[in-house]
């Protein structure tokens, strides 16, 4: 069966923001309401008072289009799994672009576990950098989620610019991931005791990428931590920083050679209690010696590379948390008040916070290299 | 309950325990309204049996009968779809709180003596009705903290080296914890008969077990100073959910 946990919520759920959007969780702020209706819903109490007065709220809810498929115009297919298949959709209410996640049901006992825990943990959570849950509709067949549609994953971002970001925006992208990762995000599957276990399936049931595992997971910790996802932002910094994937393994094998030759074969002084893995004892991987990072990572300043050192410890007691990661070094620059915004304002509400244009950028490349495609379709992404 | 979800063990329990005391201040109200509340009773106790026969975790139980009891208070339900709902909250709450694998199949729930005893079946298309439902009635909103979600983390420190037996030093340390164990699991399983500890916390509900099985267990101080700076709760503030808990 799937597994839902914090690991696979937070790298679909985290997003890179480009614009300056203030968001609200159930409404979209520019929903285009009759003042009249608009009125009346701020009137509904969020608890019916009586009993029965379900049926009635619903009605109201229904009469604008909320819960309603007709109220969404599916344009493509994004992706498909056996679990979910993802559209990309207009709503009609507000003429914004939506991702439409249908889940199957069919051959489901009731609803899924998944689309029950993913979805109360969305309104859970109230992030400038977690992805917003617009409705939800279901009929017999099928239950569909609509989030807000997001233009542009790191991936796509990375592809747009040929895999050169500018090193300013690479500092905001990884401010905001972290962010996200800090927020209640970590905290949003725990409280109540459940199955946690790493995921080895995405919500559209691919195999998630072996890319931004740590190696205690990759020698069989099943064991869910926020260390875990701390090792993966040490990936996707790298990534952004050079335009390339980290540690692009195809197997567990092949990941942890790529791993160990680069940060050096794990001993009992950088992994308390590697040697008494059997898992790793078998492999007889060769005794690598850690290399410099900066040699890797040019154009990552000193800050930079200290951040990344302590994302990619083995020790995942000495691995940097999200919040300590916040108020590294490395984030200086960005000033005092990033600190201090509310986190359902973006950073962009702060007028120093901008993107810069990127150097590979494409519409300024394609002026030097015209037919260049390189970087193209390559990467795999766990967004 | 398996290790991997002993979060009152891990680095976050601080930080997790404080996300429950928040999230149970903002709990729905619970008015005891319902024009079947004295059956409630019975369709709690049904729950508790249901759950046992499955093992589900006792999060999944608690849930399950609060979901009941907030879904009660808002409709007006005949006896024989009380049946289907109970049921129902019990899948949904299991779906939400257990492991997937541990979450019961229908054919082996329809199956059981009780089910053909009540002439109850419950179909595949009906679950789904109902589920959705009660998730819609929930704003599908399930991250509800009860009573045994706070247990565990007051438990670690329940009983200590330093506490008294009949005025006595311990004897022996790992029987009492043993038998602490023992009797707040009790107590909790008491909590969940009476719709009147609906009136207290979870968080609060949880302090009062660990607090009367000390009663019991003659520990003393009853309340020490450090379960007074973990639970945040008094003595006196304790006292009118211990009474019923030992009535």
């Amino acid at each position: 069966g799937e597994v839902c946990s914090p690991t696979l919520v937070s790298f679909m759920c985290c997003k890179f923001q480009r614009i300056d959007v203030s968001k609200q969780m159930s409404l979209p702020m520019d929903i285009r309401l009759p003042p009249e209706i608009l009125k009346k819903l701020q009137m509904q109490s969020p608890e019916p008072c009586k009993p029965l007065s379900r049926m009635s709220r619903r009605a109201s809810l229904s009469d604008i289009g909320f819960g309603k498929l007709e109220t969404y115009v599916k344009l493509g297919k994004l992706g498909e799994g056996t679990y979910a298949t993802v559209f990309k959709g207009r709503s009609k209410l507000t003429e914004n672009l939506v991702a439409l996640k249908e889940i199957r049901l069919e051959h489901e006992e009731g609803a899924p576990c998944t689309a029950i825990r993913e979805v109360s943990l969305l309104k859970n959570l109230k992030h400038a950098n977690i992805v917003t849950l617009h409705d939800i509709i279901h009929t017999d067949r099928c239950l569909t989620l609509v989030f807000e549609y997001l233009d542009s994953d790191l991936k796509q971002y990375l592809d747009n610019c040929r895999n050169i970001m500018s090193m300013s925006n690479v500092k905001v992208f990884m401010f905001q991931l972290l962010r996200g990762l800090a927020g209640e995000l970590k905290l949003a599957d725990f409280g109540l005791a459940r199955a946690k276990s790493v995921p080895t399936k995405t919500y559209s049931n691919e195999v998630v990428t072996l890319w931004y595992r740590p190696p205690d997971v990759l020698l069989g910790s099943t064991e869910y931590s926020t260390p875990i996802d701390m090792w993966g932002v040490g990936c996707i910094l790298y990534e952004m920083a050079t335009g390339r994937p980290l540690f692009p393994g195809s197997t567990v094998k092949e990941e942890l050679h790529l791993i160990f030759r680069l940060m050096g074969t794990p001993t009992e002084e950088t992994c308390p209690g590697i040697t008494a893995n059997e898992e790793f004892r078998s492999y007889l991987f060769p005794q690598y010696r850690a290399q410099a990072l900066i040699n890797h990572v040019p154009r990552l300043d000193t800050e930079g590379i200290d951040l990344l050192t302590t994302l990619l410890l083995y020790d995942t007691r000495k691995r940097i948390s999200a919040e300590a990661s916040l108020r590294h070094a490395y984030f200086l620059s960005l000033g005092e008040d990033i600190h201090s915004i509310p986190d359902t304002a973006s950073v962009f509400s702060l007028k120093d916070i901008q993107l810069q244009k990127d150097p590979g950028h494409r519409s300024s490349f394609d002026c030097f290299f015209p037919n260049s495609g390189r970087g193209k379709n390559r990467r795999q992404s766990v967004f | 309950m398996e290790l991997q979800g002993q979060w009152w063990k891990g680095q976050l329990a601080g930080d997790i325990y404080h996300a429950l005391r928040c999230k149970e201040l903002m709990l729905p109200v619970y008015k005891g309204q319902s024009p079947q509340l004295s059956l409630r009773r019975y369709f709690a106790d049904l729950i508790a049996i249901v759950s046992n026969r499955f093992r589900l975790c006792p999060a999944a139980r608690h849930l399950a009968v609060y979901l009941l009891d907030l879904f009660m208070d808002r409709y007006d339900i005949s006896v024989h779809q009380l049946h289907m709902v109970a049921l129902s909250c019990l899948l949904l709450a299991s779906k939400f709180e257990d492991r997937e694998d541990r979450v019961p199949k229908l054919e082996t729930l329809n199956s059981l003596g009780c089910m053909s005893s009540m002439n109850l079946e419950l179909t595949k298309q009906g679950l789904l009705h109902m589920e959705l439902l009660l998730l819609e009635t929930f704003h599908w909103n399930l991250y509800l903290p009860t009573a045994a979600h706070f247990i565990e983390y007051y438990l670690s420190i329940a009983v200590s080296e330093t506490d008294l037996h009949d005025g006595w030093p311990m004897v022996c340390l790992e029987k009492s914890v043993l038998y602490m164990t023992k009797y707040a699991d009790y107590f909790l399983e008491v909590s969940l008969q009476d719709h009147a500890f609906l009136r207290f916390a979870p968080s609060l509900v949880a302090a009062a077990c660990v607090a009367s099985s000390r009663v019991i267990l003659r520990l003393s101080p009853t309340w020490p100073p450090r379960l007074q700076h973990l639970t945040g709760y008094t003595w006196e503030q304790l006292l009118p959910g211990v009474e019923r808990l030992l009535m």
